[in-house]
């Protein structure tokens, strides 16, 4: 009985041996043949962060064939596949004017450029015959727009693609360069002419996106606040109309927009000129509580991008009544570093805006930003 | 011989039994539809509210988005979080899996038992429940370590899903507490509830158990689903919909109907090791018989869920392209791509495993040997097509790789790398195995019908015009036609293969009604035959690690797709070597924790001899017995 009782249990401990090695043995070949394959991590996508100032159409045209492949992921479908039509073949700029003529084409494009930003942040205006979601005729896309997540390329990247598309086939590139940060344009009907104040000199041509002056702004410049006292006003317009002539100490050269020369007038270069020398904060000038003057006057559109457009060196306005509450935005406001937005950095919104802004801007400002819900 | 007569009713009482669950899945899907409302306290449609009825504190309370966690929010406790997630809750699933479909066989088992009279299935289904009522244990202690590694590593996200679903996380609490109370006593009242009405009594709740079980999957399925393709929510994640809304995703009843079956076949696979195991350690001819049979039941039953399964998954892939072609591309064409070369290794694995056992088995009987010539052909395609199925074709290589292979395909191979090319070898794959199932099911059996050469005839034309049909599907829209036919013609080839499996199935039914039935052996069988079953549950296992690791992945750098994103230190897709290893790492622990579970079952049919029973036997009596 007892020897039985051995044996059987000698059996099952062979068994056991050899079956936990046979199922080793196979799982390690599952794991051999996993090894064995090319080993390839796929990175989350980061946000690139453009230098404006030293952006060329060649590196822009780079950036935007890096967001084709990458952030993009165009290339994902746009390949020869047969996923998507093949826009690496196909020239694009010939291709858009065509497809302007087509009589399914519903949309309100009215050159190649304006198409491909079309085709891009609302693919089902114009669904490519063939290529349409299974079942409906070609009438619905199955790409999503590219500027919403997952994809979420930003206005500059868009345009960076666009202008790709339009160079890799040799043809002019007619997007513009996003080298300066975008002019206030509250009111269509004044920014069409040159800026009456000095806040709008600095609001429009962005000065504070790199520059502290008038109380708040970046530190990629030198800050202005006392350029007075160091400068004369030949070398304050100097500095404005050719910026690399004369580097200030411990700034890097190249990356102040060289083409403010050709974009201020006159009369806003030496409003300009002549408050740097004075070096005095005008308050004579104070906006009302109108939402339209306050981002004017406090240069939000320098960072933010907001009533359609803006700088990027802070998160987007245009939906941030969706993302947050009216105490959080008006503590973004007051206490811009206490939460600072994913993907940006601390420090650089200024925290003084609750000295400058009258309680009754501050709640206009807030009331304003909370109905932006990116409709 | 009565088994495989009987193994055509378990077939036909399995199909009516997911039928009956499938009813049961909808009825419940209904009642939720209809009476939802009372979730959705906090999560009311704002369709029922215009906005000027809307105070600020109501659309505080109802659209408030996801949260965007920034890494520092992420709780660091020195090991990768995503890698203590993945294990914990790949053996929760394995063992999860396994729990929901053991008493799902068990119950046909049991209804075939009581309907045959015959007491052996009764036995067998009573021993898998053995196995199941452990592996329930470790899938609750799993389930719970789950939730506090997801709490502790991933609390916003955490906070987020307890948002949405509200109070349906607590109806799967209280869904579970019921399964496991309906589990107890289904197992401990087997006995008790035996014979006569009683015996319908236990029948009726291996049914509640088997539905409680079902509506718990479906219920967990649809927070992964939620993560995959959300639904009821607005662009930020700020809850829009009902409960119903949140729940019924596009990809919710693809993966409920895709689990569902896998399940079925990965618990066949296990219980079929555990036989294996037994007979195999056997000691007499009769446990080795006994076992043997146990094994070809649970092979049966793994093999015939299985060969649906790539169905389902056609299907889950065809709504995931549909809700995002995005997402599906990055599973089959991106940098996933991969992953299914391996899939084809596991899946060739698993067909070849299945059809090896088969072909041992039919040494059981004599009458076998009419139908041992088919086999060599069986295998030559099966090898063919498994080649074709593993061979890849868009490729993410190095420079260096491209300028070897002289492109980003094979020049030859390239041809074959495509889902046309595959999409023959799978369906021609299925065909064979289908093929060796049933000359095995044929081959101790006579036909006696007048009929017979007719039949024969008409199920070989059926086989021809469907192996016919998938390679011209395949050939002319895959090659010669554009992408959307291609696309189409897949659907015509899962049609012959079906066709095959279903008219099979029938014409066999009346074919050998009243058949001669020839002498077979149980037991008589190769051990190598049984190591087959040992491979099935380990490529099932890999297989599950594999595919779930996919599914979770085209999420890519989001949480919750498109609307929360995940900026952990573990938010990039790792290589496939890393996933690899991962997989194993879960397999083999699936493996230890199985045998535990064996050991354990073994070990409460252990009875201690009593020591008044052991005669002690002197000294000097063993020394004059050894002279």
């Amino acid at each position: 009985m007892s020897v039985e009782k051995t044996n059987e249990v000698k059996s099952g401990g062979n068994v056991l041996v050899k079956s936990m090695g046979f199922s080793l043995a196979l799982a390690l070949l599952f794991t051999l043949v996993a090894n064995l394959l090319p080993q390839v991590e796929g990175e989350a996508p980061v946000d690139q962060k453009v230098d404006l100032g030293a952006l060329t159409v060649e590196s822009f045209v780079a950036l935007g064939e890096s967001v084709f492949t990458g952030k993009g992921t165009c290339s994902l479908c746009h390949n020869d596949l047969g996923r998507a039509p093949d826009i690496l073949v196909l020239n694009m700029e010939e291709t858009a004017v065509e497809r302007l003529k087509d009589e399914r084409y519903k949309g309100s494009a009215t050159d190649a450029e304006s198409y491909l930003h079309e085709s891009m942040v609302d693919p089902g205006i114009y669904v490519v015959k063939g290529f349409g979601k299974k079942g409906s005729n070609d009438t619905i896309s199955p790409m999503p727009a590219v500027n919403k997540p997952p994809i979420e390329l930003s206005e500059i990247e868009v345009n960076a693609v666009i202008a790709y598309l339009q160079a890799k086939d040799g043809n002019d590139v007619t997007v513009s360069l996003p080298a300066e940060a975008p002019a206030v344009e509250v009111q269509p009907a004044e920014s069409a002419g040159p800026a009456g104040t000095v806040e709008e000199v600095i609001a429009r041509y962005g000065c504070q996106a790199c520059h502290k002056v008038l109380g708040s702004g970046g530190e990629l410049g030198p800050d202005l606040e006392h350029i007075g006292k160091r400068l004369s006003a030949e070398k304050i317009r100097q500095s404005i109309i050719d910026p690399n002539a004369n580097i200030a100490e411990g700034f890097p050269p190249g990356v102040m927009p060289e083409d403010f020369a050709g974009k201020m007038t006159v009369k806003e270069l030496e409003m300009l000129v002549v408050y740097l020398l004075s070096g005095e904060k005008p308050v004579e000038d104070i906006a009302g509580s109108g939402t339209g003057k306050i981002i004017a006057q406090f240069g939000c559109q320098a960072c933010h991008i907001m009533l359609g457009s803006g700088g990027e060196l802070g998160p987007s306005l245009e939906d941030i009544g969706a993302r947050l509450d009216a105490d959080q935005i008006r503590q973004s406001i007051v206490e811009p570093n206490t939460v600072i937005a994913e993907g940006y950095p601390s420090g650089v919104m200024p925290p003084n805006f609750a000295e400058q802004m009258s309680d009754e801007q501050l709640d206009a400002l807030v009331a304003f930003l909370s109905e932006q819900k990116g409709d | 011989m009565k088994e495989s007569r009987y193994s055509s009713r378990l077939m036909w009482l399995m199909l009516l039994l997911i039928a009956a669950l499938g009813f049961f899945w909808s009825g419940t899907v209904t009642i939720t539809n209809t009476s939802g409302d009372w979730f959705s306290g906090a999560v009311a449609s704002v369709d029922d509210v215009s906005a000027d009825e809307m105070t600020a504190g109501d659309a505080e309370l109802k659209l408030v988005p996801a949260p965007k966690p920034t890494r520092a929010d992420y709780p660091d406790i020195g090991v990768s979080s995503r890698s203590i997630v993945w294990v914990v809750a790949q053996m929760h699933l394995f063992f999860g899996a396994l729990v929901l479909a053991v008493p799902l066989f068990v119950l046909v088992i049991e209804l075939l038992g009581m309907y045959t009279g015959d007491s052996r299935y009764d036995d067998m289904a009573h021993e898998f429940m053995k196995i199941s009522i452990t592996a329930y244990s470790i899938t609750a202690l799993f389930g719970g370590t789950l939730a506090l590694s997801l709490f502790l590593l991933y609390p916003d996200l955490m906070a987020y899903l307890m948002r949405v679903f509200g109070a349906q996380m607590m109806v799967y609490a209280i869904l579970f507490f019921l399964e496991s109370m309906v589990l107890y006593i289904y197992y401990y009242g087997w006995d008790a509830l035996r014979y006569g009405n009683a015996k319908w009594v236990h029948l009726s709740l291996g049914l509640l158990l088997n539905g409680v079980g079902a509506t718990l999957m479906v219920t967990a399925n649809s927070w992964a689903t939620f993560m995959m393709a959300p639904s009821g929510v607005n662009e930020v994640g700020a809850v829009i919909g009902n409960i119903w809304e949140v729940m019924k995703g596009p990809l919710w009843n693809p993966i409920n109907l895709h689990r569902f079956i896998a399940n079925i076949a990965f618990g066949g696979a296990v219980v079929g090791a555990y036989a294996a195991y037994k007979c195999l350690a056997a000691r007499t001819a009769e446990a080795r018989a006994h076992y043997d049979w146990m094994g070809y039941t649970s092979n049966f039953i793994a093999i015939l869920a299985f060969l649906p399964l790539p169905f389902a998954g056609y299907w889950l892939m065809a709504e995931i392209y549909a809700y995002s072609q995005q997402m599906g591309i990055t599973a089959m064409g991106g940098i996933l791509a991969w992953l299914f070369i391996i899939q084809a290794v596991l899946i060739g694995t698993i067909l070849l495993a299945g059809n090896y056992y088969l072909w041992s088995g039919m040494s059981r009987t004599e009458g076998s040997k009419r139908y041992q010539g088919f086999i060599k052909y069986i295998a030559v395609v099966l090898v063919i097509c498994f080649l074709i199925w593993v061979t890849p074709h868009t490729l993410i290589l190095t420079s260096g790789e491209i300028a070897a292979l002289g492109g980003s395909n094979h020049p030859l191979l390239g041809a074959l790398g495509i889902m046309p090319a595959k999409n023959i070898a799978v369906n021609l794959m299925l065909i064979f195995t289908f093929m060796s199932f049933q000359i095995y099911r044929r081959s101790d059996k006579v036909a006696t019908v007048s009929w017979e050469k007719a039949g024969n005839a008409l199920m070989v034309a059926i086989y021809v015009v469907a192996i016919v049909n998938i390679i011209f599907a395949g050939v002319y829209y895959g090659y010669f036609t554009n992408t959307v036919y291609k696309v189409g013609s897949s659907v015509m080839q899962v049609v012959s293969t079906l066709t095959v499996i279903i008219s099979g199935v029938v014409l066999d039914a009346f074919l050998y009604r009243g058949a001669k039935t020839l002498p077979s052996h149980w037991g008589q069988v190769s051990n190598r035959a049984q190591y087959a079953l040992f491979a099935l549950p380990i490529a099932f296992t890999w297989l599950m690690a594999l595919m779930g690791y996919v599914r979770s992945s085209v999420r890519t750098h989001w949480h919750v797709y498109t609307v929360m994103k995940d900026t952990s230190p573990d938010n990039f897709i790792p290589t496939i070597g890393y996933a690899g290893n991962m997989m194993t790492i879960v397999t083999v622990m699936f493996v230890l924790f199985v045998l535990f579970i064996f050991w354990i079952a073994n070990l409460s049919g252990t009875k201690q001899v009593p020591p008044y029973a052991v005669r002690k036997v002197p000294a000097a009596e063993r020394a004059g017995d050894a002279a």
